[in-house]
């Protein structure tokens, strides 16, 4: 008798502790099964009913950052690779393809998707010589880089991300002048862009302007020590929201190295 | 006894007669499920080959950081063009409170962001205080609009509290229900009719210009077909005008736009197929639709679809 309700103690204790490790579990990584349900549920309505534009919203799900917890990036190139099979003629399928091999660093394909993009699409979707323009810049490929960029800035002259790649590849290719003008044109309108200010920087310096050069460093330094994390994610849409905080870091080092370079290790002036 | 009662105390006899199993392998289920849910992987954080990428300045080796503001369909401009200035409010007389602001030539003020005259944004707009435009990450305070006085709030941020208005600025203001402009006079009513009439709707002070053409759907099926046979084309295209679809084959089959339409969809059946034939759309855009802020006409880009005939091959 005495021995019987030892071992029911021992079973119970043994119960309420897997529950409780059950718990705890659930609680760590509740993302990962909520993750799971949501996959689950995808894979279960596009088997039930396939078509381009359900799996075209399920890669979109998976790429923007309207919902930081389902960026996933590998099934978001799933879903796209699907509705592109369904429908090539999608609007902005092979512009999704090829900004996701953009950013897993495959440039090669990006390039071949994005050009089967403009190729379908051209002009009645701009954004696409955008993307191409900064995929031909991190080929190295500046002149058709400038060209794309020049050509996207017809549509949406005062974009300041474009003016500033626009102004990267031709600092590349070697017209700071060019540059320095481009930004000049709409500096007006982000008056703490630390993206422009550090690019004119650059430009005035190689046009030895050292003052100048000098002056915009230290904008560009002010406005980076208020970026914050979700800055930076809207100036890079389809990154993974995680890593926003590390490539803030990696941008105020940039520009730290610039103003030591720059400023041959003076102060900055405050305003 | 009832068959329910009869069904609860079979239960009842089969949990006490079993219970030393259930005592063990339950907790050994949820162990295991515990396992497996700590084994799920997070796919995070993933590193894009723009995290803490500088390109290096030639010669003086100073480090170049670009962007991608404008690359998602999603957003496109918003958030990356210039900032609305000189906002003030609608009165409360007519089109009730929405935001009126100045945005630089060739943009429009869409509520929230200054976009290319003619786009939109996609992306849901947060709502702020009076007062305030999201930028694309938080609130950030612009002006008091128009009947509005600024004060602080206990936080000692800016804040806005309606005030008494006697007068108003003339302007042209959109009517969001027909898509026409009003003019507001100095003692804040409208005029009863459109003062202008705006054939895209209208956004803040000015009138939208045409939409660009949208291609759906150009396509064939099958794109492969025995000598001989036929195939179908079929398109989708919206804001065009004088649609053609014509093919290179002799003679040529042909489709037409009916004249009146900005919009057509529909398909074809072609006439046989002896050989690779090309099928072309041609069409012309919206009067109106302009790009760029030199107002340069949109130029359409003809879509073309390909059928091929079946290789036949003769054995030696």
């Amino acid at each position: 008798m005495r021995r019987k309700y030892f071992d029911n103690k021992i079973e119970v204790v043994f119960l309420l502790f897997a529950v409780l490790v059950l718990i705890v579990v659930c609680c760590i990584k509740w993302g990962e099964i909520r993750a799971l349900a949501v996959d689950s549920y995808e894979d279960a309505t596009y088997t039930l009913s396939p078509s381009a534009a359900r799996a075209y919203a399920y890669g979109d799900r998976h790429f923007n950052i309207s919902n930081p917890s389902d960026y996933d990036i590998d099934r978001a190139n799933h879903f796209f690779e699907l509705a592109a099979t369904q429908d090539p003629t999608l609007p902005y399928v092979y512009h999704q393809l090829a900004r996701i091999a953009f950013l897993q660093g495959d440039f090669q394909k990006a390039i071949a998707e994005i050009n089967v993009q403009i190729s379908m699409h051209g002009d009645s979707e701009p954004s696409s010589y955008y993307v191409r323009g900064l995929i031909e810049g991190y080929m190295g490929n500046y002149t058709d880089s400038e060209r794309d960029y020049a050509h996207y800035l017809l549509y949406d002259p005062i974009d300041w991300a474009a003016v500033n790649d626009y102004s990267w590849v031709l600092l590349k290719d070697g017209k700071p002048a060019q540059a320095d003008a481009a930004i000049e044109k709409v500096l007006q309108y982000f008056p703490d862009n630390a993206w422009l200010f550090n690019s004119d920087a650059i430009a005035l310096s190689a046009l030895g302007a050292a003052t100048s050069a000098r002056e915009r460093i230290a904008v560009a330094a002010r406005s980076v020590a208020n970026l914050t994390a979700g800055n930076w994610s809207r100036a890079y849409p389809g990154n993974d929201p995680e890593v926003a905080s590390e490539a803030v870091i990696a941008f105020k080092k940039a520009i730290a190295e610039n103003i030591h370079t720059i400023d041959g290790g003076a102060p900055i002036p405050a305003l | 006894m009832g068959g329910h009662d009869m069904t609860l105390l079979n239960i009842k006899r089969h949990l006490q007669k079993n219970r030393a199993a259930y005592y063990r392998t339950v907790p050994i289920a949820i162990l295991s499920f515990a396992v497996f849910t700590f084994a799920l992987q997070n796919s995070h954080p993933f590193t894009s080959a723009e995290v803490a990428f500088s390109d290096t300045a030639p010669s003086s080796g100073l480090a170049i950081v670009p962007a991608s503001c404008p690359s998602s369909p999603d957003t496109g401009s918003c958030g990356c063009g210039p900032k609305p200035t000189n906002c003030s409010v609608l009165e409360r007389i007519g089109f009730g409170n929405s935001a009126s602001c100045t945005c630089p030539a060739g943009y429009t003020f869409d509520g929230n962001w200054c976009v290319v005259t003619g786009s939109s944004c996609n992306i849901t707009p947060t709502t702020c205080p009076v007062g305030y435009i999201y930028d694309g990450a938080q609130c950030v305070f612009t002006s008091c609009p128009y009947g509005y006085t600024q004060t602080t709030d206990g936080s000692g941020n800016p804040a806005c509290v309606e005030t008494t208005v006697d007068t108003c600025t003339p302007t042209l203001l959109c009517n969001g229900t027909d898509g026409n402009l009003y003019q507001r006079n100095a003692d804040c009513s409208f005029s009863p009719t459109p003062t202008t009439a705006c054939q895209y709707g209208c956004t803040g002070d000015t009138c939208n210009a045409a939409p660009a053409p949208q291609v759906v759907t150009f396509s064939l099926a099958p794109s492969l077909v025995q000598s001989g046979k036929t195939t179908v084309v079929s398109w989708n295209v919206s804001n065009v005008t004088d649609c053609t679809v014509t093919g290179s084959n002799t003679p040529s089959d042909s489709w037409t736009q009916p004249s009146g339409t900005t919009s057509w969809t529909g398909s074809g059946v072609t006439s046989s197929i002896v050989g690779q034939t090309i099928y072309t759309l041609h069409c012309t855009p919206l009067k109106g639709w302009v790009i760029g802020i030199d107002n340069t006409p949109g130029k359409w880009v003809d879509q073309t679809v390909t059928v091929n005939i079946v290789p036949i091959y003769h054995e030696q």
